[in-house]
């Protein structure tokens, strides 16, 4: 499964879910979890000049037994358990720390990291995946139980909303796809449907289209674009919320899990 | 939490509690314990013997596995798998309905090594 945050991308067994996250670019922490317990915490920090790695692997691991810091893939790391590992790359130091996990999956972990940056970021967590242009960054994340909800701006006030709803039966009783967006919307949003398309060319879903509300008296109202439809492989409703200038194929940089 | 926490809570068991009988559709009657005092108010004031609690489907589905055999995780698992959830989404879930079991004390929990499950040497 992936993870991608702000600065990196890993690929992490599937059965790992973030319990904990900072949404900040230039400091923050990722842990991951799973039934037994914490199993990765990921920390970053951006800082101007190259850190003395060894030093801070060995301020981690300290009061422990002294132990041999090898590299690997780039990385500097101390195997535990708990294993310590951490990079500096792009001016942003990565580091990781695995309390409970044997050697041979830490190696594919470190093996698997890619930099988050370029022209497109990808975002993978919670369940949710998505890759966005390089401007747009997540301002509110909510991860609840059978809803998660990511919203990215752009410094033009552009949007980009993600939603994903789980337990189908319940939420969507007898309303089809567009009504069930009405509702959520609220009604002072007035929807339009404008089509039907399948996500990744099988999942079948409705486009709906607004003008929302302009903050200033005499301003204009955005264009919006939503995108409803129902991955049945996963039991998920996913709805894309786009409002600003059209992103080229954004429904389908929007990946179901 | 640190993952002895979660492992405890994971491997307790909640037991239902055997005074609470059904007072209709989805309907549960909890009898009530007065203290001494409000034996004597009782003549004056209409105190009910009773407490009555009504679920929904999904909550008397989840009362239901609450059999005093299955653990917290089988009881997540279960929704898990019904859901299709996630682990975590299924676990914030069920704890939370069974926090709110407790309180209305439909459910006491018992802590995973406490309780004298039959275990497969038992079977024997």
């Amino acid at each position: 499964m992936k993870l991608a945050w702000h600065p990196f991308i890993f690929d992490v067994p599937p059965t790992w879910e973030v319990i904990r996250h900072r949404n900040n670019p230039d400091e923050g922490q990722l842990h991951l979890a799973d039934r037994h317990g914490e199993q990765m915490q990921i920390f970053w920090k951006r800082m101007k000049e190259a850190p003395a790695i060894a030093a801070r692997l060995a301020e981690l691991a300290g009061g422990g037994p002294r132990r041999r810091i090898v590299e690997h893939h780039g990385w500097q790391v101390s195997f535990g358990p708990p294993t310590f590992a951490a990079r500096y790359d792009d001016t942003i130091l990565l580091t990781l720390v695995f309390p409970l996990v044997a050697t041979a999956p830490v190696r594919a972990i470190l093996e698997s990291y890619r930099p988050n940056h370029g022209p497109e970021r990808h975002w993978a967590a919670f369940g949710l995946d998505c890759v966005l242009p390089a401007e747009f960054h997540p301002t509110e994340v909510k991860a609840m139980p059978a809803l998660q909800v990511m919203h990215f701006e752009n410094s033009r006030n552009e949007s980009v909303t993600i939603h994903r709803y789980g337990m189908l039966a319940l939420i969507l009783g007898a309303d089809d796809l567009a009504t069930f967006f009405a509702r959520t919307k609220g009604p002072r949003t007035q929807l339009r449907r404008t089509g039907t398309f399948r996500q990744a060319g099988k999942y079948p879903g409705v486009e709906l289209s607004y003008r929302s509300r302009s903050g200033k008296l005499w301003g204009r109202g955005r264009e919006g674009h939503v995108w409803i439809w129902q991955c049945d492989e996963f039991q998920r409703l996913y709805c894309l919320d786009q409002c600003g200038e059209p992103i080229r194929d954004l429904v389908e940089k929007v990946h179901c899990q | 939490m640190t993952d002895n926490t979660l492992l405890f809570q994971l491997h307790s068991v909640p037991v239902p509690n055997r005074a609470v009988t059904p007072s209709g559709p989805g309907q549960l009657s909890v009898p009530l314990r007065h203290p001494f005092w409000a034996r004597w108010l009782r003549l004056v004031l209409p105190l009910s013997k009773e407490k009555k609690i009504e679920l929904d489907k999904r909550g008397n589905e989840i009362l239901a596995l609450c059999d005093g055999q299955r653990t917290v995780e089988e009881l997540i698992d279960l929704h898990k798998d019904r859901w299709h959830l996630s682990f975590f989404e299924s676990r914030a879930m069920i704890l939370q309905f069974l926090r709110q079991l407790l309180r209305h004390n439909l459910i006491v929990i018992i802590p995973g090594d406490a309780i004298d499950r039959p275990t497969e040497q038992h079977l024997k």
